[in-house]
């Protein structure tokens, strides 16, 4: 049992025990903390705190859950000159994340026929599920990676798919700097050349819905976000691409015994200065803009699905943000007074940047940058507002959390017609498994309203908007 | 005919991830399917029953692994009256025709007649009628283990009861995990936890067993490693609902009993 102290609304830290470097910070509410087994995952937290260069504090987000090495939902933050670049810090999905995007029409439009085709389209075109790969185009070739790998989501908007403006809404504006081709292997590249534009299975998806209720109209009417209105939530990543790269690091990094003195062999970590340290870097960068060019691309088929089926022009589908929720990324923050560069690593956690930080466009660096929570697909996701909080490096949540393994919600909706009982939710799903809809239904996770009011109660992010799904692609 | 006599036969247990609809023909249930060891016909469970204590012990303690190969129409001619899966051995098959003989050699011994062919491992899966052509088109190639030994009483109308076992170690039994998948893989080296571990993944995937290699396994950070090539394989060819097998997870010796675990925990 770990005795956890709490220091201010939702906020409890883990005392620094042997072999920690600093102590753990825990973002939740004795509610969510009760709920679920929170144990194993707050070993991880504990175990964060061993690696070499952490500053600050081992952090946990409400919507934690075991991971590899780090809990998902956890970040930590090491020195950039002295400290550790992790993969089990970043995860296997390298930038998996969530795009949100807003339309000028009511649930009206998409209601019966038009929703059913609608969906169909996207289902058609947006590849989702095992063994989908893109058919219509063509398998990307060393340029296009070369070219992956410098531009990220610009590489996708020169082959057409997206505007110009779409970039100052991603975050780091869709691209990772030192992103490197040629850490990449022929085997990571083999396994992605067909999955950009795909959204893979598991927690992936594409979802539609309506903005149910406006929580800051100010900050909603400075994005253009209304209430009524329709929004398109994106959740995929890099694919097999990241993946390989991550599991190639791991091995490499097992192998020459950088596991050594860990409390677990996935927490590897390599000195960030190190080659091997620099070359994983930018291996992952590659992979983080591969992710960015695959959401984007995804966005392109959507857009022009709602042109095709509903007459809306793809411009009107109007991007608000692109967040990465795993990836380790250098920023400066504030140490003890004193500015500092650190690598950031968040897995399973969303920058939150407040006003005026400096990458954010205009709109943003007014209100502060918008932080998506997706929660299940039956209930509802959340849109927040960063705050900038010093405490978590200026991260939030990044989603409901599991709650119940997918064992246990394969055997509970057994023999039951998921999809009809999705409908009558007022739902409508289409995945290429049922197996995954059953693993993914809304009682596998944590009722992400609970997770949203945690953050807001210890001030990592205000909530914005509440989303209700509508239309769901699942993989 | 004698009123407590039984229509018995040693069976072998199956587990597959079955599909959930066929081609036409009468369905075997998939709780009855089996492999049959040794069939003996009508004759008294109460007397076969005092023997059983000296069934002949199998040579492996873990239910055999193996995949489904071809679809078989028995028997083989004009009019076949069954739909069955051949199945190919990964591990144990030459354990399986030892006990088969073994078994043989028992009944025997206790005077019950014997059909002495060589065992054709096979699960029948449907009988009369159906037309070959749809079952053929219909095979998948399944991944698939030995559950038990059992006597089993044959009740008719393709009903089959247990009425005695012989129970096996499962090679992989999933775990609760809250974020992804997780087994218990169980083996006598690293060697069967590599095709055990892979198993138990066709099981949620059945094309993921055909990137099975034959590796030589000395330790464990091997065994992880080749299982990833698997899925890295699996994943470039035709997608692959896996991202990884973890190098975390407890791994335990059972030195009394000669067997390895590992709890495999796979990134999905």
């Amino acid at each position: 049992m770990f005795n956890l102290k709490k220091v201010a609304p939702a906020t409890y830290v883990m005392e620094k025990k042997e072999g920690m470097r600093v102590p753990g910070l825990i973002i939740a509410t004795e509610e969510i903390m009760q709920e679920i087994d929170f144990e194993k995952p707050l070993e991880q937290v504990r175990n964060m705190a061993f690696l070499q260069g952490i500053v600050g504090y081992s952090i946990a987000m409400p919507d934690i859950h075991w991971g590899y090495g780090f809990p998902i939902g956890g970040v930590a933050a090491m020195d950039a000159e002295n400290g550790v670049i992790s993969p089990g810090g970043v995860g296997y999905d390298i930038n998996c994340g969530v795009r949100f995007a807003v339309i000028p029409e009511t649930i009206q439009s998409i209601e019966g026929e038009h929703g059913d085709k609608l969906l169909k389209r996207i289902f058609e075109t947006v590849p989702s599920g095992v063994g989908r790969g893109h058919k219509k185009v063509r398998g990307l070739s060393d340029r296009d990676y070369g070219e992956i790998a410098a531009k990220g989501a610009r590489f996708a908007i020169e082959q057409g798919h997206g505007f110009a403006q779409d970039l100052e809404h991603i975050e780091s504006n869709g691209v990772i700097e030192d992103a490197d081709i040629s850490t990449i292997s022929s085997t990571a590249k083999d396994r992605g050349k067909n999955q950009i534009g795909t959204i893979g299975s598991g927690n992936h998806f594409v979802e539609i819905g309506e903005i149910e209720q406006i929580y800051l109209p100010d900050v909603a009417s400075d994005w253009g976000v209304e209430e009524g209105q329709l929004y398109l939530l994106i959740h995929s990543g890099s694919r097999g691409f990241g993946h390989q790269v991550c599991q190639e690091t791991l091995d490499h990094f097992l192998a020459k015994g950088y596991a050594e003195g860990l409390p677990d062999k996935q927490l590897v970590c390599a000195p960030i200065q190190s080659q091997d340290g620099q070359e994983y870097f930018r291996a992952m960068a590659t992979a983080a803009n591969f992710a960015f060019t695959n959401r984007q691309t995804i966005l392109h088929e959507v857009r022009t699905a709602f042109h095709d089926v509903l007459g809306i022009s793809p411009e009107k589908v109007r991007l608000i943000y692109d967040v990465c929720h795993n990836i380790a990324k250098f920023e400066t923050h504030e140490v003890e007074g004193k500015k500092q560069r650190l690598c950031v690593h968040r897995k399973g956690a969303t920058r939150a940047f407040g006003p005026g930080a400096e990458e954010l466009n205009p709109i943003f660096k007014k209100t502060g940058q918008p932080v998506l929570v997706p929660g299940d697909m039956g209930r509802a996701s959340h849109l927040m507002v960063g705050m900038g909080n010093s405490l978590t490096w200026c991260s939030s949540c990044h989603g409901a959390g599991r709650a119940r393994s997918r064992v246990k919600s394969k055997k509970s909706w057994k023999g039951r017609d998921i999809f009809d009982f999705m409908q009558k939710q007022g739902v409508t799903v289409m995945a290429t498994s049922g197996r995954t809809v059953a693993e993914e239904m809304p009682d596998a996770y944590k009722d992400v309203d609970k997770v949203v009011d945690a953050v807001e109660e210890a001030k990592l992010a205000g909530k914005v908007a509440r989303l209700k799904p509508r239309l769901v692609i699942k993989g | 005919m004698n009123e407590n006599n039984k229509r018995l036969f040693f069976g072998l247990s199956l587990e597959a991830p079955w599909p959930t609809s066929y081609p036409k023909g009468r369905i075997i249930q998939e709780t009855m399917r089996h492999i049959t060891l040794a069939f003996l016909g009508n004759f008294s469970f109460s007397k076969l029953e005092k023997e059983l204590d000296h069934f002949p012990k199998p040579a492996f303690k873990i239910g055999p692994v193996g995949e489904t190969s071809q679809v078989l129409f028995l028997p083989k001619g004009h009019k076949p009256r069954v739909v069955a899966h051949e199945i190919s051995w990964l591990v144990d098959g030459e354990r399986i025709e030892m006990l088969h003989k073994n078994v043989l050699d028992w009944l025997e011994k206790l005077d019950y007649p014997v059909d002495r062919r060589p065992l054709l491992s096979h699960v029948t899966i449907a009988r009369a009628p159906f037309e070959n052509k749809e079952w053929e088109e219909a095979f998948e190639e399944l991944p698939i283990f030995v559950s038990g030994i059992h006597l089993y009483e044959s009740l008719g109308n393709l009903h089959y009861k247990s009425i005695w076992e012989y129970s096996l170690i499962p090679c992989f039994e999933e775990l609760e995990h809250t974020a992804d998948v997780a087994f218990q893989v169980c083996g006598t080296s690293f060697h069967d936890l590599y095709i055990h571990g892979a198993l138990a993944l066709s099981f949620s995937y059945p094309p993921f067993l055909t990137f099975l290699e034959e590796e030589k396994i000395s330790d464990f950070e091997q065994l992880v490693r080749l299982l990833n090539v698997m899925i890295t394989k699996c994943d470039a060819q035709m997608g692959c609902p896996f991202k990884a097998v973890s190098y975390h997870g407890n791994f335990r010796e059972d030195k009394e009993n000669g067997l390895l675990y590992w709890e495999m925990i796979v990134d999905v």
